[in-house]
């Protein structure tokens, strides 16, 4: 338990130094507003790449993302299936969002708070010792391990620096 | 480095949008659902969406055309009477009380095919002991039919009566 919980610590602080360094210091060192834009545009892109793939193996079997969601023993059954239902498109919406730039900040803020989530409950699984495939990418079988948190964590970040970066430049 | 002018943005210019993208993205979900081959029932029950055997459930469209396509070895867990009053066409009965003796019939049967188990729908334990029992043993694709045997004649699929698919060596010299 306290092995996990440090292992969960040292990968936050490392999400947050690179957070820290890209939506702090780099601007602070006089990017140029061309390469912060490029650097949102990666972020928007990156992130709506991987839920357009993660929403389309969910789309096509909502029953196994159901179940994965169930398996958590995080939710009651009729939440599972409501979000095996709903998830998914609202996560191809989100992407498309995100990709013309319609409502997209907020698509990266929903994105933002679904991530925020998805590593509390992956952390809690691990922590209680369940044995589960992560059903982030529908029936394709992921444990649930502390590099899950860490790419969820940058996933996080590529959501919340988007918005930063709007935010900044409208200050 | 979250900013108080930071929040006062995200609630500005990106909480309103979020609801709408959720709002937006559900509709379309539960349409999608709604018009799929095999919708997603919302008042499914736990211990279908997570079975113990580990499992996975098929709805009718899919079981449909896994019989179509004879993929799968259709594995009827009722007792032999009801097998032998109807089943499902071409199915093998294999009920939970003779399973250490029926086993190995299944086994020359399946080839190793894949299986799907089925039961009655209010027998839910039967199947998925079955189910665990069949992994247990190494079968590595096992799946069960979630709306039962009367989900299956309700939509009038194919069905036959008859000692053809017993396992039970004794039953074929009758």
């Amino acid at each position: 338990m306290i092995t996990g919980v440090l292992i969960f610590l040292g990968i936050s602080i490392g999400a947050l130094a690179l957070g820290y360094g890209l939506m702090v210091r780099l601007p602070a060192a006089g990017a140029s507003p061309g390469l912060l834009r490029a650097l949102s545009w990666l972020c928007r892109i990156a992130l709506a790449a991987t839920f357009l793939y993660a929403a389309w193996e969910k789309l096509l079997d909502p029953y196994a993302f159901a179940s994965n969601t169930y398996a958590y023993r995080l939710v009651p059954p009729s939440v599972a299936t409501v979000v095996g239902v709903a998830l998914p498109a609202i996560e191809v919406i989100a992407a498309l969002s995100l990709l013309t730039g319609i409502f997209w900040r907020g698509s990266a803020l929903f994105l933002a708070g679904l991530l925020a989530f998805f590593i509390f409950a992956i952390f809690q699984a691990i922590l209680r010792g369940i044995d589960i495939s992560c059903g982030c990418f529908g029936k394709e079988s992921h444990p649930v391990t502390y590099w899950l948190i860490a790419q969820d964590q940058l996933l996080f970040l590529a959501a919340v620096l988007p918005l930063w970066l709007d935010h900044r430049r409208r200050r | 480095m979250m900013s108080r002018s930071f929040w006062a943005y995200l609630l500005r210019r990106a909480v309103l949008p979020a609801l709408i993208v959720v709002a937006i993205g559900a509709a379309g979900g539960f349409t999608l659902n709604h018009l799929r081959t095999d919708p997603l029932p919302l008042d499914l029950p736990g211990h279908l969406l997570l079975t113990e055997s580990g499992a996975r459930g098929v709805f009718l469209g899919e079981a449909r055309r896994m019989f179509d396509e004879a993929e799968y070895i259709f594995v009827d867990v009722r007792g032999t009477e009801a097998f032998l009053e109807e089943h499902i066409e071409g199915a093998l009965s294999l009920p939970l009380t003779r399973f250490q003796e029926l086993y190995p019939e299944l086994q020359v049967w399946s080839a190793g095919q894949p299986v799907l188990v089925y039961g009655s729908k209010g027998n839910f334990l039967e199947v998925d002991d079955l189910a665990r029992r069949l992994r247990d043993r190494g079968e590595e694709e096992v799946t069960f039919l979630i709306p039962g045997f009367e989900g299956w004649t309700d939509k009038g699929f194919p069905v036959e009566s008859g000692s053809d698919g017993l396992l039970d060596p004794a039953a074929w010299e009758d």
